[in-house]
């Protein structure tokens, strides 16, 4: 199986902590969405908050983001069993994405400097010394190659390409890869702007969608070469396959019509893997519950797939989690081939005759070693991530 | 994979084109502008020249464009004219990276004014799609029609040095042709007042990238460059790229030709610089001509290029406070360049370097 290994994961939404209490929400097909409770704002829309992690500090606009990746960054070492002395002797990478984390959108810092004329400089402080990744590097106390990808909501996932390519160009053995982002008060005022965002609970791909739920959290993998995974006795499991990016060239935030960009990433991520469409068994859409996100991505999947594709959005447990979305979601999707099930698409009851495809509407169980992951992205950006499970005895 | 520099494309204070940095860069340092804080202190800086970024040859895809955005989609643009590539190109083989230190800052700002103004229901669509990071780079590769692979890296240090080696491994994977690998940083109200609370001022304006002080100053610039990267030589290449990474400085086991250094006063301590500069290869530095930008590496990238190109070294600006015993561009003039070194320094200890040879 070709690719790097997936050698630890890590995930923390309003879902779960942790892997494990995702799969339990899965298995119980649990949605919580809640009025927001983080910040102050009149609007009332529901999001999904994360919980239960540790949260070390004070929130200031990105330290909450900071913490959330830090906890799934600790459950996804864990996971690949890498303790501090392997990591001081590997060349590791920190490859993260985000959009909170990358701006400095202190309201109270812009409010006194408008007010006053003068702001403390601390909210500034804060930002220059919290870029993610350089950060987390920091956090675990590792040298590493760090970037910080802001690919607005495919980060996560163009993130872990990245951390694949630099495995593949021998720059690194190791690389902490996925997106972390935090509920804000200027995305959840942002996307009403834009009317983008659902005042009920997301129904992604269903025919009554409305539009999106912001939610938050950290989905992290550890990205290891096959040699480094295997001369500390790594047996297979799950591998990054392929990955396939494009863009749309189309519209600031608007998909292009006819899928363009998607269908390109699909397919080459299926040329990287050396697979073809039917070895696919299933994709974990982006479906974020727009209008025109779910039907784009819903025909152009059917294109490549067919429409008896297995096809599932996890929106409806998690909330769109913009930069961290792809992160999580990668996870998810190893996590249910690691399993050999599927959580139903929650939210979807009703067939929009324009989509082709069918999300599934109950717990289903998996037959096939491949699974693909997609994010979509205002500027048009498009990605695939495949998935692989090694086979028992696969080398 | 060792790519080629094809075409460059640059807006800077230096103004817009190749032309206007080749001028700036023989003319040597001109006094900043100055804007005026809101506790009444001038800040010097270094601004794009009024008019950089009036444009009209894209109509209307780039008339809500802000400003950082307008910077991207105008130096990518003069990148790929620049390496007059033949026509019919596969656009989903050519890959876009951009690279920021700040991103749309301004822009973010302008949003959160909304927020503060009209209150969280009735802020701008408009002012919020264009506040979000991949902006600039999402309107470059509509504007250039760019299908390949599309990557914004928005943090302060060595975000474009992450961009080169994104783009090297796109051409080296096969995954595209030719990439426009860039950077762009921007100035605004808020940002002066920043820079003006944390950075130190030199009195006379001058930036010293000699000084290696303990406590240095600095003169906020802002700026685009970008490069169009092939796999291949067009006629007219800039350079090639041998090499290009982050890690604690180590001096290039071939002394380069010239070492351009990026000391610019962005660093709470520039003493650092003392180390490659004594690396014994001959010294250049351009921030006194880009200003100080913590993202300012394709602007020196693009000087040391045009370094290469044409097989001249520029004279130093401000030369006067370098010590005796390094050997410096005093005056510029023809000289035999095989290879040019860049580093930029980070307040950890690492060292951002690129290292590029003639491309003939």
């Amino acid at each position: 199986m070709a690719g790097p290994f997936i050698s630890g994961m890590g995930a923390v939404s309003s879902s779960g902590a942790n892997t494990a209490e995702t799969l339990v929400s899965f298995r119980a097909a649990r949605s919580l969405p809640v009025r927001q409770t983080l910040f102050e704002s009149p609007l009332d829309l529901p999001v999904f908050e994360a919980t239960g992690f540790a949260a070390a500090h004070p929130y200031g606009d990105g330290v909450r983001t900071l913490e959330l990746a830090s906890h799934a960054v600790r459950e996804a070492l864990a996971d690949a069993a890498l303790e501090p002395d392997l990591l001081a002797r590997a060349r590791v990478g920190v490859c993260l994405g985000t959009t909170v984390a990358s701006q400095l959108n202190d309201l109270a810092f812009y409010r006194s400097f408008k007010t006053t004329g003068s702001a403390s400089m601390t909210p500034v402080m804060r930002y220059l010394k919290g870029n993610l990744a350089e950060a987390i590097a920091a956090d675990i106390g590792i040298r590493a190659i760090t970037a910080t990808l802001t690919n607005a909501c495919s980060s996560g996932a163009d993130a872990i390409a990245l951390g694949a390519q630099w495995i593949d160009a021998g720059l690194c053995d190791i690389v902490l890869a996925g997106g972390a982002d935090e509920l804000n008060r200027v995305p959840l005022c942002g996307f009403h702007a834009l009317g983008l965002s659902s005042p009920l609970p997301c129904l992604p791909f269903d025919r009554h969608r409305n539009g999106l739920n912001l939610g938050e959290g950290a989905g992290i993998v550890v990205l290891e070469s096959p040699a480094h995974a295997r001369s500390r006795g790594r047996k297979p499991g799950l591998a990054l396959c392929g990955h396939g990016t494009a863009c749309d060239a189309h519209h600031l935030t608007a998909p292009h019509p006819g899928g363009r960009g998607l269908l390109a990433a699909l397919r080459i991520s299926l040329d990287l893997a050396g697979l073809r469409p039917g070895d696919i068994a299933f994709v974990n859409a982006h479906g974020t519950g727009t209008r025109d996100n779910d039907l784009i991505e819903g025909t152009a999947l059917a294109a490549v797939f067919g429409p008896s594709l297995a096809v599932l959005s996890t929106k409806g447990f998690t909330g769109h989690a913009l930069g961290a979305s792809g992160g999580l979601e990668a996870v998810f999707t190893g996590l249910a081939l690691r399993e050999g099930w599927l959580p139903p698409s929650i939210g979807f009851t009703e067939q929009d005759e324009r989509i082709p495809v069918t999300p599934l509407r109950e717990h289903t169980k998996i037959h096939g070693r491949y699974a693909i992951s997609t994010s979509l992205a205002f500027g048009g950006n498009n990605t695939a991530l495949l998935i692989g499970l090694a086979r028992e005895g696969t080398p | 994979m060792m790519p080629f520099l094809n075409g460059l494309g640059i807006v800077a204070t230096t103004g817009r084109g190749v032309d206007f940095l080749r001028s700036s860069l023989q003319a040597g340092w001109h006094p900043p502008s100055t804007v005026a804080l809101p506790d009444g202190r001038d800040l010097p800086v270094y601004p794009l020249p009024p008019g950089a970024l009036d444009d009209k040859s894209f109509g209307r895809k780039i008339r809500r464009a802000d400003r950082l955005a307008k910077m991207a989609v105008l130096s990518a643009a003069d990148a790929l004219h620049d390496a007059r590539l033949p026509s019919g190109l596969d656009r989903r083989r050519i890959g876009l990276v951009l690279s920021s230190a700040f991103g749309s800052h301004a822009t973010t700002f302008e949003f959160l004014d909304e927020i503060l103004t009209y209150g969280d229901g009735g802020v701008s669509p408009t002012v919020f799609s264009h506040s979000v990071q991949n902006a600039a780079a999402a309107y470059a590769a509509s504007v250039l029609d760019i299908q390949g692979p599309v990557v914004t890296f928005t943090q302060v240090h060595f975000a474009f040095h992450h961009a080169l080696v994104l783009a090297r491994q796109w051409l080296a994977s096969g995954r595209c042709d030719h990439v426009l690998v860039g950077g762009a940083d921007e100035l605004g109200s808020v940002m002066h007042f920043i820079c003006g609370s944390i950075l130190r001022a030199p009195e006379d304006g001058r930036l010293r990238p000699f000084a290696f002080a303990k406590d240095p100053v600095s003169v906020p610039g802002e700026g685009s460059a970008f490069f169009l990267l092939s796999g291949t030589p067009q006629p007219g290449s800039y350079a090639r790229v041998e090499g290009v990474g982050t890690a604690p400085w180590v001096a290039p086991t071939t002394p380069p030709a010239l070492h351009l250094l990026e000391a610019d006063g962005t660093l709470a301590d520039e003493s650092g610089y003392r180390v490659p500069a004594a690396s014994g290869a001959r010294l250049a530095a351009c921030s006194p001509i880009f200003g100080s930008m913590t993202g300012g590496t394709p602007l020196h990238l693009a000087a040391a290029a045009l370094m290469l190109k044409e097989q001249v070294c520029f004279a130093t600006p401000l030369a006067d406070n370098v010590p005796e015993d390094f050997s410096l561009c005093r005056a510029a003039a023809p000289h035999s360049l095989a290879a040019v070194h860049l580093t930029r320094l980070h307040c950890n200890g690492a060292a951002g370097c690129i290292h590029l040879t003639n491309p003939s």
